[in-house]
């Protein structure tokens, strides 16, 4: 290690003290290791008495460092309430949102079901008035019912879709109108 | 040594070897060194702590195309190594009662 590094990690450990603070005590141990080097020590014999970076800024820190520096309590309350607004907030939505689909994920599969099941007692009682092929015959009117609903459910989804879209987009607009406005005005 | 005395002591230390005329962190430590045990880590907080009371003053001058600290005693430093001295003698007495082990008959 060279006085240049050691320098670097007892400024990473110092940072809890202020930047003023920080320099002083860097040019204070700059001073020392002129002195020493003046009185005729070499580089790895000065780093070895000044001892590691971090037990030397150990005992600063535990000076006048000691307790942690918890900043106004005001700030940080509104600290946490910006990052609720604008982290918490958003996050709960996106976690609320996955949930609902999720639990209609859920429901949808009992509804599988549920018309399996259906279908199986449709597909005997067919049978039974009607033999084999008079079943599979209902069982094509099934389908044929089904890609019907199918197509009447294209226009009103298609339609919800593009609002989404359009939704999402207008919200990307209104926020960044808003993040910009708050720039010019500061 | 009990680390709170210690650092009792070492702040009358700093203050005596700069009663001799103004001092710099290395040439303190190296003064200092001989009587009791004393880093590069444990001699700023004191400086520090020593100017905040009043105790002494700093003056950074050109030494050597560097810059170098230099700390000097004020009257209220003078004043604490005084009172240092009156409480050490206070302990001397109460330091012979305890070597003697207890009241003399």
């Amino acid at each position: 290690m060279n006085k240049a590094q050691w320098d670097k990690r007892l400024k990473k450990k110092l940072s809890p003290l202020g930047k003023e603070e920080k320099e002083k005590i860097i040019a204070y141990y700059d001073e020392l290791y002129y002195d020493k080097k003046d009185a005729g020590l070499s580089e790895e014999e000065i780093l070895a008495e000044f001892g590691t970076p971090e037990a030397a800024a150990e005992k600063f820190i535990e000076e006048y460092g000691g307790k942690k520096d918890n900043g106004n309590p005001v700030a940080r309350f509104f600290l946490a309430a910006t990052l609720f607004l604008f982290v918490g907030i958003p996050l709960l939505i996106v976690l609320l949102a996955l949930a609902a689909v999720g639990l209609a994920v859920f429901i949808s599969g009992f509804a599988v079901i549920a018309a399996g099941l259906a279908d199986f007692v449709y597909f005997v009682v067919q049978m039974c008035m009607f033999g084999a092929s008079g079943a599979y015959v209902a069982h094509l009117g099934i389908g044929l019912a089904a890609m019907g609903v199918g197509c009447l459910l294209i226009p009103p989804f298609l339609f919800l879709t593009k609002k989404l879209f359009i939704l999402c987009g207008k919200l990307f607009t209104v926020t960044g109108r808003y993040i910009r406005g708050k720039k010019e005005g500061a | 040594m009990d680390a709170q005395l210690k650092k009792g002591l070492l702040d009358v230390c700093v203050l005596s070897v700069l009663r001799d005329g103004e001092s710099y962190g290395y040439k303190i430590i190296t003064d200092i060194a001989p009587y009791i045990e004393v880093s590069e880590s444990t001699l700023y907080p004191i400086l520090k702590r020593l100017e905040t009371a009043g105790a002494l003053t700093t003056q950074s001058r050109e030494y050597n195309g560097r810059l170098r600290k230099y700390y000097k005693i004020t009257d209220k430093g003078m004043q604490k190594i005084e009172e240092f001295i009156e409480n050490a003698r206070e302990f001397e007495r109460i330091y012979q009662f305890i070597a003697k082990g207890g009241i003399q008959k």
